[in-house]
């Protein structure tokens, strides 16, 4: 395999080490958590940044929006990336915890519910009661829908897991009279989240999707955390163990069944906190949004980002979701009608119009040529990149 | 309890749906709905058997599940129409051809697929031959997901439709005394139990077959033997994808409305015929598949009917057709996942 | 180097994001113009954002919105609809002098592309009104969004009843539309049913879709409050084409009416079968079949057929006016998907309650969108697709006397109007 950073032109790498040393003799001494600290605080301040050649903020609502969805799906990639990533059981089926997550709370909140008639004006702070119940469900969710396909291995695995999501899909379309079929549940009012105190000077009234963004932010970073903390823990080492050969692992007297089903439910109820929040946010919840591709979006941002690895997981969301929302923007064709001049057969301005049109064609592409060109993803862990240099020796010699 | 384990669990169960069935025959009101489903259930499952035993050899010499077989099928199902249309004059064309131009739509469609199936194999496939499992599982759908986009926007997202040449209509069928039986539904029952018979004495007799099976069962056995493992494997994904082109015809022929995203549900339902039958196991794809259509036919309403009968009618209409085969594949492999008829495979190479 | 960029992955990504800001900063600070009133203005991406005037500056153009789906394999609803959008503005012309620009965003036609895709509209500065969705899904997600910012939704599609009678709270003033909902729809071929074809039976075949089961429940309430019998009701999901068992069960219980709520390919694949096996009972749908495609797609087996469809379109000259110019400008047929009418009504509707609010001041343009709210729901014309008036729910009246449903048969390949009141 072709190690690709070698494209890099020598000038730049060269540059790049310079930065990075002089950055790494800065704050090396820095401990890691204050380095984390300072880029949550990075993000969180992104809604108020302004450009300082006038003109107000720069990130507005539309920008929000997509990081917004973009931070849902890095937390969702987070979840699985604990079933696929560090346990290595494919699941092709995560829809399925994000829609109980979601329906958790619609079915409660939604004046549209058929079979539940909620006060939910009396108790407008249930989202946040929920948000440790929808753990809870998913979890629960997680094992039920773990402890069938335990004996079951890779494609296989993938399959039935599928079947899972569009069994449960069905059921939220067929079951009219207790999930509001494909009519959905709406009118899910947002709960109240915590007023943004005023940080700048001149008058900014934060908007909800503001607020959104920043609780999100705050809910990825926490999930990283506990991923990371999980994966560095004797859970994450019986996972790596199970991944890499199960049966060694079961002789080791490693439980797999235990630790397998803690997988998934440790996945699933981070999928279903997803899908409480994404209900929340979104107002709705109707089972459209609750497809194989969003299954497919998710394994394809873990598996394309780097597997076992939350940056892969960020990289994977940024280049699967928010660039096709991106391109909408009129800023995304002015970006690439900056190609304009080099490319004189086709106006580059409407590039990104074209990209949307054929969003799903270019995504099909970019899985198989990741994957044909480097199938570890684009930002390993380290781990994985060992495992597969072996794999590749391996095979070499035989 | 030695005892148990002999019996042999594939004719047992058989004979258990066939008692059960004929119960329901013998106490249900309207023995002509019991029959119609039936002949349904065995019309729509001649295209899941021709479709499954493409999985079923693939994965038998790959121990790899081409998620883009559903695809393949849809291609053969374009290329078809093209012929028919293009070349033949659609619905215009004279009643002497119709029989001629479905016998060269079948082979142009056959070529389409098998020639698409080799490109895919070649770039997608080939190369993550060694990588972590999943790869080729991810590469696999990013084919699909490529495939159906294409040819929505090659249709404007729109169904395309067959000509109406193959006699369908209320008088087009043979009478069977209690019922009757469409011609179409003839000839694609008909057509697909002489393709698979060709299928199976080729992969039995012939020489390419028995390479194929041999690859299947150790591929570094078989090369050392001195069999071109990377041909045989070509081979095996034409073959799978030749017969799934033809059934692409014939559902056209039957269904007449096609478009880039019909191959997705087939293409699962022939999966789950693949590992009902057993996978690697080319005659237990041809049952699986005849099984699945009746199930969701069938099946769907013996359900129905049984818990109709304890007080509690589930009533699974139509609408949870497609969710039949979900519910059979987790079925089987929850409690026999080497399917009915046993899997045949060797060593992973 | 690479090794750098691995031991502080997460510096890496914080100097990557940084610079990615950085960059995106001087681009994008450019295009935001404000329209006065400080840096407040622009954090409230909407035009309005909650302020009630939109103030177009001399040389600018209004900005009508259209939300649609314009991607993927509902492509060609969502073009419907924007051709006759552009089509429109094209042929009504400028507001005192100032031009109107149609700004497209795509909903995809999903709940979650609902709110991208209003955050995209609302971002522009001179929005004034918004044409869409044209599915229910969409509208029930983002009419809250719309509501806040004071954009009126003028929708040329979503039929689903509960657009405008939504659960646990009174109407969205924002939201009108120039299409009927179901909800009459239903009613009526209940009626047609019982009373013209005089079916006593009846099985009511639908998609799965909020559509499809949204006007199934309508129609099985009204049949059987005027005395039919539904012998069976089973639902099937978008893009079947194998409906040989449901056919059977048809045929085993016989009825004298098949009734279908769904859209034409699923429709017109569905009565092939039912008439290749024998079935010679009636047939009825809806709106959604209602189309070409339908005829091509089901030739001969739609002989017969009964199918009705909302606005009385007729055949004025206006109408046909338009159709010429639509096919002129869009390059295919204004009917081969339904509501392009509906969208031209729309959009007239916006554009004379501007004419009527919108005034000069000190060269520029100023709306205010509470005003321009009112002129709309006070617009009583006739449009193309059948005159345009509007109840307190914001559904489209049609004019008094004249039949909101009506029906056609299937004779010789021709859709023939029907007589019914």
């Amino acid at each position: 395999m072709p190690d690709w950073t070698r494209l890099i032109p020598a000038p730049v790498s060269e540059a790049w080490s310079v930065v990075a040393t002089r950055a790494e003799r800065a704050y090396g001494s820095v401990p890691n958590m204050a380095r984390l600290m300072l880029l949550a605080l990075l993000l969180i301040g992104v809604p108020f940044y302004e450009n300082p050649l006038g003109g107000g903020v720069i990130f507005d609502d539309r920008w929000l929006a997509v990081f917004r969805l973009v931070g849902l799906y890095i937390m969702l990639g987070i979840g699985l990336n604990i079933v696929v990533g560090y346990a290595g059981l494919l699941d092709l089926g995560y829809v399925a915890f994000f829609a109980t997550g979601a329906y958790l709370y619609a079915l409660l909140a939604s004046p549209a519910s058929p079979a539940i008639d909620f006060p939910i004006e009396d108790v407008p702070w249930l989202f946040w009661a929920l948000l440790p119940a929808a753990l809870f469900v998913g979890a629960l969710t997680g094992v039920l829908l773990g402890i069938p396909v335990l004996p079951l291995r890779g494609d296989y695995l993938a399959i039935v897991t599928l079947g899972f999501g569009e069994i449960i899909r069905l059921f939220l379309i067929n079951q009219t009279n207790l999930t509001g079929g494909s009519q959905g549940l709406y009118g899910i009012r947002a709960p109240p989240l915590p007023d943004v105190p005023v940080i700048n000077l001149t008058d900014l009234k934060s908007t909800a999707l503001t607020e959104w963004y920043i609780f999100l932010v705050i809910g990825v970073f926490v999930a990283a955390f506990c991923a990371g903390r999980l994966r560095d823990s004797r859970i994450g080492r019986a996972w790596e163990a199970i991944r890499e050969d199960e049966e060694v692992a079961s002789a080791m007297g490693v439980n797999t069944i235990k630790y397998k089903l803690l997988a998934f439910a440790m996945g699933a109820s981070l999928g279903s906190l997803g899908g409480t929040i994404f209900a929340a946010f979104q107002g709705s919840a109707l089972p459209d949004s609750f497809d194989l591709l969003v299954s497919i979006n998710v394994v394809a941002l873990v598996v394309i980002g780097g597997m076992g690895n939350t940056t892969g997981v960020v990289l994977g969301a940024v280049i699967l979701i928010g660039i096709p929302d991106f391109l909408r923007f009129r800023e995304a064709s002015d970006l690439l009608g900056l190609f304009d001049p080099i490319v004189p057969f086709a106006d580059t301005h409407n590039w990104a119009q074209d990209l949307r049109d054929n969003r799903f064609m270019v995504f099909g592409l970019l899985l198989v040529v990741v994957m044909v060109l480097r199938p570890v993803g684009l930002i390993p862990s380290r781990r994985r990149k060992l495992e597969f240099a072996l794999a590749e020796e391996t095979a070499e010699t035989t | 309890m030695a005892d148990l384990k002999r019996i042999p669990v594939g004719p047992v169960l058989v004979a258990a749906i066939v008692a059960v069935f004929a119960l329901t025959v013998a106490l249900a009101d309207d023995r002509n709905f019991w029959v119609e489903q039936v002949r349904n259930g065995l019309t729509t499952g001649s295209l899941y058997a021709l479709i499954a035993l493409g999985y079923t050899m693939v994965y038998g010499v790959l121990r790899m599940i081409n998620f883009a077989h559903g695809e393949v099928f849809m291609i053969g199902a374009f290329a078809g129409w093209v012929v028919l249309t293009e070349v033949f004059g659609g619905d215009d064309m004279a009643t002497a051809l119709i029989a001629p131009a479905i016998l060269v739509a079948m082979l142009v469609a056959a070529l389409a697929s098998a020639s698409a199936v080799v490109v895919i194999e070649r770039f997608a496939y080939r190369p993550l031959r060694n990588a972590p499992r999943l790869a080729p599982l991810i590469s696999a759908i990013g084919v699909s997901i490529f495939l159906q986009h294409l040819f929505l926007r090659l249709t404007d997202g729109r169904f395309k439709q067959y000509p109406r040449i193959f006699p369908q209509g209320p008088d087009e069928s043979i009478n069977v005394g209690f019922t009757e039986i469409a011609y179409v539904q003839v000839f694609l029952v008909g057509s697909s139990i002489v393709l698979m018979l060709a299928l199976f004495l080729f992969v039995q007799r012939t020489r390419t077959g028995t390479s194929i099976r041999a690859v299947a069962e150790d591929r570094e056995v078989a090369a050392l033997m001195g069999i071109n493992a990377n041909r045989v494997i070509v081979i095996t994904f034409v073959l799978g994808a030749g017969l799934a082109g033809i059934a692409g015809v014939m559902y056209g022929l039957w269904l007449l409305n096609i478009k880039g995203t019909m191959g997705f549900l087939p293409g699962i339902k022939a999966f789950t015929a693949a590992v009902l039958g057993g996978i690697g196991n080319i005659p237990g794809a041809m049952a699986g598949g005849f099984l699945i259509g009746l199930a969701e036919t069938v099946g769907r309403e013996e359900i129905n009917w049984i818990t109709e009968q304890f007080g509690f009618g589930l009533g699974l209409g139509n609408e949870w057709k497609d969710g039949v085969a979900f519910f059979v594949l987790i079925g089987v492999l929850l409690l026999r996942p080497s399917g009915i008829f046993g899997e045949v495979v060797g060593k992973r190479a | 180097m690479p090794q750098l960029l691995l031991r502080n992955r997460w510096l890496a990504l914080g100097v990557l994001f940084a610079g990615l800001l950085l960059t995106l900063a001087a681009c994008g600070g450019d295009d935001e113009t404000d329209t006065g009133g400080g840096t407040a203005a622009a954090t409230t991406a909407a035009a309005g954002g909650g302020e009630n005037v939109v103030t177009v500056a001399a040389g600018d153009k209004i900005q009508v919105g259209v939300t649609a789906v314009l991607s993927g394999d509902l492509v060609a609803l969502g073009t419907t609809v924007l051709k006759a959008a552009e089509l429109a503005a094209q042929q009504q012309g400028d507001v005192e002098g100032f031009e109107v620009e149609i700004v497209s965003a795509d909903d995809t036609c999903d709940a979650s592309g609902a709110e991208p895709a209003a955050q995209q509209l609302l971002a522009n500065e001179n929005l004034v009104a918004v044409i869409g969705s044209i599915c229910s899904g969409v509208n029930v997600t983002v009419q809250p969004t719309y509501e806040e910012a004071n954009i009126t939704q003028v929708s040329s599609g979503s039929t689903a009843v509960r657009v405008t009678y939504p659960e646990g709270r009174d109407p969205f003033d924002t939201f009108l539309r120039t299409v009927v909902h179901d909800g009459v729809q239903g009613v009526k071929q209940a009626e047609y049913a019982t009373e013209v074809l005089q079916s006593t039976t009846a099985f009511i075949a639908h998609d799965t879709d909020a559509y499809g089961t949204g006007l199934a429940d309508v129609f099985e309430d009204e049949f059987t409050e005027l005395g039919g019998e539904v012998v069976g009701r089973q639902g099937w999901e978008k893009q079947q084409t194998d409906f040989s068992a449901l056919v059977t069960s048809v045929t085993t219980e016989a009825p004298d009416l098949v009734y279908v709520a769904s859209f034409d390919p699923e429709a017109a694949a569905f009565i092939n079968q039912l008439r290749d096996a024998g079935f010679a009972g009636d047939y009825l749908a809806g709106d959604g079949v209602i189309t070409e495609q339908f005829l091509t797609l089901s030739g001969d087996n739609a002989e017969g057929a009964y199918l009705s469809k909302p606005a009385p379109f007729e055949e004025t000259p206006e109408l046909l006016q338009f159709q010429e110019d639509y096919l002129e400008y869009a390059g295919f047929p204004w009917d081969d998907q339904p509501y392009a009418a509906e969208t031209f009504d729309a959009y007239t509707a916006i554009f004379n309650a501007l004419t009527e609010v919108a005034t000069v001041v000190d060269g520029n343009l100023e709306i205010d969108l509470d005003a321009l709210n009112d002129a709309i729901h006070a617009q009583d014309f006739a449009g193309i697709s059948g005159n345009i008036a509007f109840d307190d729910h914001g559904d489209v009246q049609g004019a008094p006397g004249k039949p909101q449903i009506i029906f056609f048969k299937v004779e010789a390949g021709e859709y023939v109007q029907q007589e019914f009141e």
